[in-house]
Parts: C-alpha cells; structure tokens; sequence
C-alpha cells in the first residue's frame, strides 16, 4: 500500500516535470530537423535515433537521480526515520516509477519520429524493430543507472561526468574504436550496407543492464539474499550478452576498407570484404532492375522504391534527347554507401547513392543525375581540377537540358553528400564545369522558347563539337546576342 | 582589502569535488585515450570539446551557496562573493581544460596541430554559460541540485548548434574556412554571457 502510494507520487512528479517533456520535444525536434532534407531509410533511422535519444537518456539520468537522492538532501533523512515507510522502498519506487515514465516518454517520441519519416516520401531500407527498440530502451537504461548513482555516489556530480563518458564513449565507438561497444546504451553509427547489427542481443543487454542498476541501487539498502542473487542473475545476463553483442557486431574489420593497399584497387576490395556482403551488394542478384521509357535503372531490393524519384530526375533530360542519342544512354545503378571503390570502372553507368534529398534538398541530387547523362551525351569529361565550358556552343545545350528538370543556376563550387562519409566536389550543376553568366543567360532564354526542341535537334551535330562557338550557335538557333562573352578561366573543356 | 580577506572562506565555502572529478577524468582522458600510439587530431579536436562542456557544467557547482539565503545580512556585497566563487571555479576549470590540452597536443602526431586559440575560446565560452545558468537555477532553487541546470542548459545549446549546420557553424573543423570569424563570433558571446553573469550575482532581494 505505501509502496503504491510512493510509486504513484514519484510517477506524477516525473510527469510534470518540464526537464523531461524539455528533452523529449528537443529530441524528436532535432532528429526530424536533422533528417528533414533527406528520403526516409529505415536500415540507418532508428538507429540514428537511438543517438538522440541519448539527450532524453540524460535528462531521465538526472531526475531519477534527484528523485532517489531527494531523501539525502536538506536534513531530510532525520524527519524521514519517524515515517513508516523505509529508504529502500523509496528507492524501489522512484527506480520503477522512472523506468515506467522513460520507456512510457522515449516510446512516443521513437513512434512519433519514425511515423513522420514514414510520411517524408518513398522509404527505403530494411526496418528493424528491435534497433528502434533498442533506441527507446537507453532511457530506462539511463534512468536505472541514474537511480544506481543517486544511491551509490554522493555527489550530483555524478550525473554529469556519467553524461560525458557515456557520450564520449559513444563518439569514439562510433568510428569502431571499441571503446565501450555494445555494453554502452547505443551504438551511434551504421552504413546502411554493412553487416547486420545484433539489435536483439543488444535489447537483450539493456534490459538486464537496467535489471543490473536497478538491483545494485536497491542493494545500498543492504545485502539481503533476494537483493545479492538479482544482481548477480542481472549481471550474469548483461556481461555476456553485452559481449556477444560486441564478438558478433561488425568491428574494426570495417575500417579496412580506407587502407591504402585497398584503394584504387576494386579487386582486392571486393576480396577483402565481408562475403556475406559481397554476395548482398556485389552478387549477381543484387540489383532490381526496371526500364523506363527505354533506360534502365538498376536498384538494390530494398532501396527499389526510389527508382520513381530517380526517374523523375532523369526522364526529363532524356526525353529532349534527339531519339537516336535516347537510345544509346547508360544504366542508371545505385552504388553502396560504403563499398564504392570496389566498383571498377568496366561499367559507363550513371551513378545513383543510398541517399537522396527531400524538401527542396532534391534538386541537387537530380542535377547530380541529369549532369551525368548531360556529361555523357556531349562527351564532356572534365578533369578531375574541372574545366571551363564558356564560349563552347555545347554549354547551351548542357544547360539547356539541365533545365528541362530543374532550374539552372550559376556556378558554384559546392559538395554533395552522397554517402554517410563521402562527399562530391562539384563546380556547378553541371559537375566539375564552370560556365559564365552569358551561356546561363543564353539557355534561360532557349528554355523560354516554344521551338527551342526543333532548332536544337535540327543542329544537333554541330551544336555538339567542341569548335562551335556560342555567337556561331546563337544565329542556329534563333537567339540575338546580349549578353558579353567572358573570358575562359582556366583549363577549357576539350 | 575586502576581497584579499575574502578569499580564503569563499575557497573553503566552495565544493572542489566536481571540479577535481571532473578535472581528473579530463586529464586522464586525455592521456590514456589511444595510448601507446598518437592521438588523431580529429578525436583532439572533439574530446576537448567535449571537455569543456563537461568542465563548464561542473564550474557550477562552485557558484551554489547553500547559505545565501542566510547570508543576505553580511557586510559584503552578494556580487562579490559570486564573482569570487565565479572567477574561483571558471579559472580552474579552464586551468584544468588548459592542461587536457597541452597534454593533448604533445601527444598529436608529426605535423598535427590544434588551433588552441579558438578553441580555448570556445571551452570559455561553455564554462562562462555554465557559471551563468547554475547561477540563474540557484537564485530560484536553494541547494546543490541547482548546478545542475549548467549541464542542462549547455547540452541544450550544444545540441541545437550542433545539428544548425551552416556556414557558420559553431563547431566547425580546424580546416574550414569560416574558422576565424566563427571564432569571433564565440569571443562576442563572452561580454554578454559575463554581464548577464553579473547580473544573477547580485543580491536576491
């Protein structure tokens, strides 16, 4: 009766308490604003999440600690001997009454945060519902050590350094240092193309570790039988679970793969991989493939809903293609997050990531697409510095087709993520090519025009070599000089 | 006069423990993480940062006087004794940081170097907040738990900057090349954290 009492009293007290509301909104505010401009995909969300979450983890840590020390503050322990209830049953009920609250606050907002994702456009990716589990379960984990603190340590203190290693571990572990690994409460980072994760063995970790905690919390009350053999079964559970969550967790082995014998070297990549991977991500099966409108896309299984998106950014390009040119265009193929080089280069294809943009962030990755189609087609390649394109008749028709999809905008030397440590330098939208404020001017104009698609077709071949100049191009097609030529500024595009 | 006499009750009045935990777990923390080989710029880089929130939530435990509610009849100003328990606590957290830090760097590898003095200013900035905010918690809590709102309000403000990623992101890396006027930006946030300090020192009536 008066540990129901307590228990009630503790759950409304953690209920009100804006520390705790403060750092749910916080959590689910910033994880939905950090993915915002990204497509949804559930192999690498609840995970990620689970990092947030440790902002929840902390603000749970730190209440259950004010809770269960709340009777060693201000003189309190001397009126409380005359009460009828002990020091163990507080802390039995402020250690449950936190458990139930954390899991009852960290459960909505993982629900929440992966109902909106769902709502954010195709997803792709395999759901694991023990990962979000996992994510969800570092609260009541850091609510049980919280209590454990308030208990053992006689010092707030406590709380924040707890805060520090813990999260400082999680950094470090995040790059497989192996500091802490799976006996921390989350394991921050995952390539959505890497080896499985042990997220049931993980799950299995917290629940013993909050068993662990809150047994050792109660056990400052004394020694008793019940208290010493739950702890110990606690720990017997937590230590190996949490060791064969780290021996069958993908390791160091993954770093590999940024060693210099390695790079430049698909061959020896692909033989150093894990097999299971390679069979996944390299096997003959790998892929998906559709046709659409006579251009093949090729995707892995479960990223296949974003073919449509990838359509969208291609066919538009295509279809001011003279029809001779549409047929000879190259597959579009997805490559791994984190296994590109082992990608030779045997293949001419258009390269398409295990990301894309979202919310206005599209565009970027449909001018990364339909740049390397426009590339391709004129037979621009830049050099790996980039090469200038003014003057060069080929430019309007580059940016001409690069407008049929999306706005074409003026040069500018920007990186695009494509893969969770990758990023691609880009000069325009065009790639690794500068143009200046007149070929721009020129193709705007030629996208305002109704008969832009006949003049362009009509003189295709010569609109194309590289000799052709923009003042000989602009009489072709109908277009009045206005704007001043600039100079060429570094390597001309050959 | 009034401070020299000053100086030694408020030095014994102040909780050393969470500075000293603190400090000593950043100092070893900067000395056994990858031991036995270098420490990578990157994870100096972020390990210090990381340090000077934590010793920024733990110089608020120097600004908490459980007796100031009692003390509001003594002869010597409340702001003064804050600002000595402010400059006490927020010169030995930064001292503590300091030395995380040269350690830190002795041990980089051949060529690796961290820019100490924007840096610095950062772990100065996170202390300085951390004054404030257990100051700002403990003129309306009476007790200890009031230092808290330092970790609070700096794993706020680190988390939201942290996913505001811009152009002149706070916590950008030694690289880039908005470091110096972010840099800047950071040295402007101290006045204002430390006339806002000011502030929550003076008397509670």
């Amino acid at each position: 009766m008066i540990f129901r009492s307590l228990f009630l009293f503790e759950v409304h007290r953690l209920l009100r308490s804006p520390i705790l509301w403060g750092a749910a909104a916080l959590c689910l505010g910033l994880r939905l604003m950090a993915t915002w401009p990204w497509l949804p995909d559930m192999s690498v969300d609840p995970t990620s999440t689970s990092g947030a979450m440790l902002l929840l983890a902390v603000a749970m840590m730190t209440t259950t600690n004010l809770a269960t020390s709340r009777d060693t503050r201000h003189g309190i322990p001397e009126m409380f001997k005359a009460l009828p209830s002990r020091a163990a049953e507080r802390t039995k009920a402020a250690t449950l009454a936190a458990l139930v609250v954390g899991s009852g606050i960290a459960l909505p907002v993982m629900l929440c945060y992966l109902l909106a994702r769902l709502a954010m456009g195709p997803v792709a990716g395999v759901f694991d519902p023990f990962e979000a589990l996992g994510g969800v379960l570092a609260v009541p984990f850091a609510a049980a050590l919280g209590a454990m603190l308030g208990r053992w340590t006689p010092w707030l203190v406590a709380v924040p350094v707890t805060a520090f290693l813990i999260g400082a571990f999680t950094w470090l572990n995040s790059q497989q240092s192996g500091y802490g690994s799976w006996f921390l409460p989350v394991v921050l980072f995952h390539g959505p193309d890497w080896p499985q994760r042990p997220s049931v063995l993980h799950v299995v970790y917290l629940l013993a570790a909050i068993a662990l905690f809150a047994a050792l919390a109660l056990l400052r009350h004394g020694a008793r039988p019940v208290r010493l053999i739950a702890v110990l079964t606690a720990a017997a559970v937590t230590v190996p679970a949490g060791a064969a969550a780290t021996a069958a967790a993908p390791g160091e082995e993954i770093n590999r793969r940024f060693e210099t014998t390695l790079q430049g070297n698909p061959a020896a990549m692909l033989g150093d991989m894990d097999p299971k991977i390679r069979q996944r991500y390299f096997g003959p099966d790998a892929q998906r493939c559709e046709k659409h409108d006579a251009i093949t896309y090729c995707a892995f299984h479960d990223y296949a809903t974003w073919i449509s998106s990838w359509v969208s950014a291609v066919n538009p390009v295509a279809q001011a293609l003279p029809p001779a040119e549409r047929d000879r265009l190259p597959v579009v193929r997805q490559l791994t997050d984190s296994w590109f080089n082992a990608n030779g280069d045997e293949e001419q294809s258009i390269r398409t990531f295990m990301m894309w943009g979202r919310a206005g962030a599209e565009d970027d990755y449909r001018a990364v697409l339909a740049s390397q189609i426009i590339r391709s087609v004129l037979g621009l390649r830049p050099p790996r510095t980039g090469c200038d394109v003014r003057g060069q008749s080929r430019a309007l028709v580059a940016l001409w087709l690069l407008g049929q999809g999306i706005a074409p905008a003026a040069p500018e030397d920007r990186e695009i993520q494509i893969a969770s440590s990758a990023f691609m330098p880009e000069q325009s939208q065009l790639g690794m090519i500068r143009y200046g404020a007149a070929e721009l001017g020129y193709a705007r104009k030629l996208l305002a025009m109704p008969d832009a698609r006949q003049r362009i077709w009509a003189h295709w071949d010569t609109l194309l070599k590289p000799e052709t100049t923009v003042e000989q191009a602009l009489s072709l097609l109908g277009l009045r000089p206005e704007f001043t030529a600039e100079p060429v500024k570094g390597q001309p595009c050959s | 006069m009034l401070v020299i006499q000053l100086i030694r009750p408020i030095v014994r009045a102040i909780d050393w423990i969470p500075l000293a935990v603190t400090g000593t777990l950043a100092v070893v923390m900067a000395s056994v993480i990858e031991a036995g080989s270098t420490l990578s710029v990157g994870t100096a880089f972020t390990l210090l940062r990381m340090m000077g929130v934590m010793l920024g939530a733990s110089a608020g435990f120097a600004v908490i006087d459980e007796m100031t509610a009692s003390t509001d009849a003594t002869p010597v100003p409340r702001r003064l004794r804050q600002w000595l328990r402010c400059g006490f606590g927020g010169l030995t957290a930064g001292l503590l940081w300091g030395m995380a830090c040269a350690i830190a760097a002795t041990r980089l590898p051949q060529g690796g170097q961290l820019r100490v003095a924007g840096m610095s200013v950062e772990a100065a900035v996170c202390i300085a907040i951390g004054l404030l905010t257990a100051s700002i918690a403990g003129r309306v809590h009476q007790g200890k738990a009031a230092a808290l709102a330092g970790m609070g309000s700096l794993l706020v403000i680190v988390s939201v900057s942290l996913v505001l990623r811009g152009p002149y992101w706070p916590w950008l890396y030694s690289d880039e090349e908005n470091w110096e006027i972010v840099h800047y930006g950071w040295l402007a946030m101290l006045p204002p954290v430390l006339v806002a300090l000011n502030w929550a020192s003076r008397d509670l009536r």
